[in-house]
């Protein structure tokens, strides 16, 4: 999925998707190097947890707002997500626009969350 | 030979099934339950003749004991009936006096009537040498065993008769049950076997039976149990699932192909663009009976929704779930149709105040000249998957669809055109005498006719002149284009001499050329004879000279090279211009075609477009290669002075292979 949705954000003119990542490790390389404002992060990664995860990125690059994006958007899992240090959760289920919004509103790092 | 085969294949025709079955089972079980009566009859009447002949044996045994000589007759005869009193079987017991002629009876167990005589002359003699007889006969209807003994010396011998009749009548009995058992085994065999076939094969070849039957008609099909089970082991039961899954398969093909030819029959009928998508969209929500189907726009960047019993709303496509929107990107950028199984969220909830449903969904792309113009998406309905079949219904109304559209575009697109066409011609055609009304009075004042001009007046009116002797040419040029395009401009076929024509093009063209600083020159064999018209002809080398110099910087050349023999005639225009991009090419013989966009057009924009036509109506063809950068060849080929093709020259019956 995430190949269609780095298309369509990168048809947005005021957003930059500076990297994907394929496994933790990289991950954590990414946020480091390329210190972006906002990183998305599904709670399900390939062999990782998305939490684990998010709390490792934020010890590389503490900066960056991790925004969770996922199908898994039980209360469980959000209450993960944000003890992990993330700064939002969206459901995959919420409009595209409404992502976007939400990237934009973390740049300015305000905690938002939504399912 | 053939007759037998006849009426095997025609019995086999005939008789049904269950028939075919019972009648082998009841033949075995009569057959068997004969062998075994037969048997069981054998034993017991062989079982019964030895106890019956041990039986006289011993009553025999027991009449010799008597002493004829000591006790008296009557005494005998008492004794004798005591003994057949004891053994219920036996008849009569005789004592026969074999030294007398006929044997006579001595003593009898049954004084007051007659005896029968059972034995014969040979018995009798038979029992003088010393020999026993033991034999079964009929006695009076009745069956007997008859057993005669010699006793004293040969002289006397017992006979003893014994009734079989108990006998007999056991073994009918015996006969009776085992027909009866037999009955009762083949009946529950029959039955057995008839409600096994029953459940197990008959009912399911008829259900096969009623869902081939029923294919293709309007009844609606039932579908078979097995079709969404496994393979078993019962031939019968894969059977019924292969028909099942063809039959499936089969009508999702005669769906497609109905949803096919019906978005075939509205753009016939000249169905709106989007009528026709909505209407795609609801046959295939029918058709796959999915919760909701629609279609994302990807070049306009929206969403057609087909939801059930509703009109199909439009969404802007940043309204639509992320899931969604990027699965359908997936689909659009790879070109391959996209399956999310429950993955997804149904969208009918995508305002995020409902609990979102997990929901399968299925992307399938349009497929479009140049990628994806959009994507078709089917949502099941809840609980439900989208099978392999439905997607391959997606795609057959994807293709259909995506073809309809292009085909609806290009009947729009030529429909406009052709008005188009039409209004301008009719609008040049007005605007010519105005046109020549205004270049003559323009050529009066230039003359002096109306008085003497100041220089000012005069570079003015040069202006006006130039300006309305492009308007004119461009009047012309279209003029041109539409009586040719409709094939009513009169063409004057004739074979000319290209080099003259070439050579006064050329220094007609050459202060336009040495004004551009550009390089003109003509490389032509004299002799070269073209069937053209003369006009025309001319007008094309303008154009393709014009079109030349027009792109080719200071510095730069254009050369005009003619080649060819008697069948036709190569005439090229060569320049060293900047070439026409790759994706304008197409449009090189387009009217009013901007080849190279940010450059300022100065001519009317029909040169090619004409030049295209005029060779085409001359009989020949115009080619061209262009590389960016690097230049233009345009190649025009006409038909030679021997060229079969030519018009109003006829070619010659035979021609020789070689010529001396």
């Amino acid at each position: 999925m995430f190949e269609g949705l780095v298309a369509i954000l990168g048809h947005y003119e005021d957003l930059d998707v500076l990297g994907v990542a394929s496994s933790a490790a990289d991950a954590k390389e990414k946020a480091k190097v390329l210190a972006p404002d906002v990183l998305l992060m599904d709670m399900r990664l390939e062999n990782a947890d998305g939490p684990d995860t998010c709390a490792q990125v934020l010890a590389e690059a503490p900066a960056t707002a991790v925004l969770f994006l996922s199908a898994d958007d039980g209360a469980a899992s959000m209450d993960r997500a944000l003890k992990a240090g993330a700064a939002g959760f969206l459901s995959t289920a919420v409009p595209t626009h409404e992502l976007v919004a939400t990237i934009h509103r973390l740049a300015g790092h305000q905690v938002k969350a939504s399912s | 030979m053939i007759g037998d085969q006849h009426f095997w294949y025609g019995l086999d025709r005939r008789a049904p099934v269950w028939l075919k079955l019972i009648v082998p089972v009841i033949a075995v079980t009569v057959l068997g339950t004969a062998l075994f009566g037969y048997l069981l009859v054998d034993f017991m009447r062989s079982n019964a003749e030895s106890t019956s002949a041990a039986d006289a044996a011993s009553t025999a045994r027991a009449a010799a004991t008597f002493d004829k000589a000591a006790i008296s007759s009557s005494q005998l005869n008492a004794q004798l009936s005591d003994l057949v009193a004891d053994e219920p079987s036996t008849v009569s017991v005789w004592i026969v006096d074999l030294s007398s002629a006929g044997a006579p009876i001595v003593a009898s167990s049954m004084p007051t009537g007659s005896p029968v005589r059972v034995l014969s002359p040979s018995d009798i003699s038979a029992l003088q040498s010393g020999a026993s007889i033991g034999r079964t006969q009929s006695l009076a209807g009745v069956p007997v065993q008859v057993t005669a003994n010699p006793i004293a010396g040969n002289d006397h011998a017992v006979v003893v008769v014994m009734s079989l009749q108990g006998e007999s009548s056991a073994v009918y009995q015996t006969l009776l049950w085992i027909g009866a058992a037999g009955l009762a085994v083949c009946i529950l065999e029959v039955a057995l076997l008839l409600a096994i076939m029953e459940i197990g094969v008959f009912r399911r070849v008829r259900r096969m039976h009623g869902a081939v039957n029923s294919f293709g008609t309007s009844e609606r099909r039932r579908p078979l149990r097995e079709g969404a089970e496994p393979l078993g082991r019962d031939i019968l039961f894969n059977l019924a699932r292969e028909i099942e899954q063809k039959l499936s398969e089969l009508q999702e093909r005669e769906r497609a192909g109905q949803v096919v030819a019906e978005l075939g029959m509205h753009t016939l009928d000249g169905v709106d663009s989007s009528d026709l998508t909505a209407h795609a969209l609801q046959l295939l929500r029918d058709a796959a009976s999915l919760e909701r189907s629609m279609l994302i726009d990807k070049e306009k960047g929206g969403a057609l929704l087909s939801v059930r019993g509703g009109k199909p709303e439009q969404v802007e496509e940043a309204d639509l779930p992320v899931w969604l929107s990027a699965l359908s990107q997936t689909a659009a950028d790879t070109g391959k149709p996209v399956l999310a199984g429950r993955l997804g969220r149904d969208p009918l909830y995508w305002d995020g105040l409902s609990e979102p449903r997990a929901i399968a969904a299925a992307f399938v792309p349009m497929p479009g000249k140049t990628g994806a113009t959009g994507v078709m998406v089917g949502l099941a309905q809840h609980g439900g998957e989208v099978s392999g079949s439905t997607i391959s219904l997606m795609e057959g109304i994807a293709t259909a669809l995506s073809q309809s559209l292009e085909r609806q575009a290009a009947i729009e697109a030529r429909k406009e055109s052709e008005e188009k066409s039409k209004a301008l011609a009719t609008v040049s055609h007005e605007m010519r005498n105005p046109l020549n009304a205004m270049l003559g009075f323009n050529d009066l004042l230039l003359s002096g006719a109306a008085g003497q001009l100041n220089d000012k007046q005069r570079q003015y009116l040069k202006h006006v002149d130039d300006a309305s002797r492009h308007l004119l040419d461009l009047v012309n040029d279209y003029l041109d284009l539409a009586r040719v395009s409709a094939g009513s401009l009169p063409m004057d076929i004739e074979a000319i001499q290209v080099a003259p024509e070439v050579k006064s093009v050329v220094e007609l063209l050459q202060p336009t050329a040495d004004a551009r600083k550009v390089v003109l020159r003509a490389e032509v064999a004299p002799g070269t004879f073209a069937h053209a018209d003369r006009l025309r002809l001319r007008q094309v080398l303008i154009n393709l000279v014009v079109e030349g110099i027009r792109s080719t910087p200071p510095r730069g050349h254009v050369r005009v090279q003619v080649a060819g023999g008697s069948n036709g005639v190569r005439l090229s225009v060569i320049d060293t211009g900047s070439g026409i991009p790759s994706d304008r090419q197409h449009l090189v013989f387009s009217e009013f075609a901007e080849l190279r966009p940010g450059e300022p057009g100065d001519g009317t924009g029909l040169g090619l477009a004409l030049s295209k036509k005029f060779v085409e109506a001359m009989g020949g063809f115009i080619r061209f290669t262009s590389s960016e950068g690097s230049g233009t060849i345009f190649d025009v080929w006409l038909p030679g002075e021997n060229s079969p093709h030519a018009d109003g020259v006829e070619a010659p019956a035979e021609q020789p292979l070689f010529r001396s």
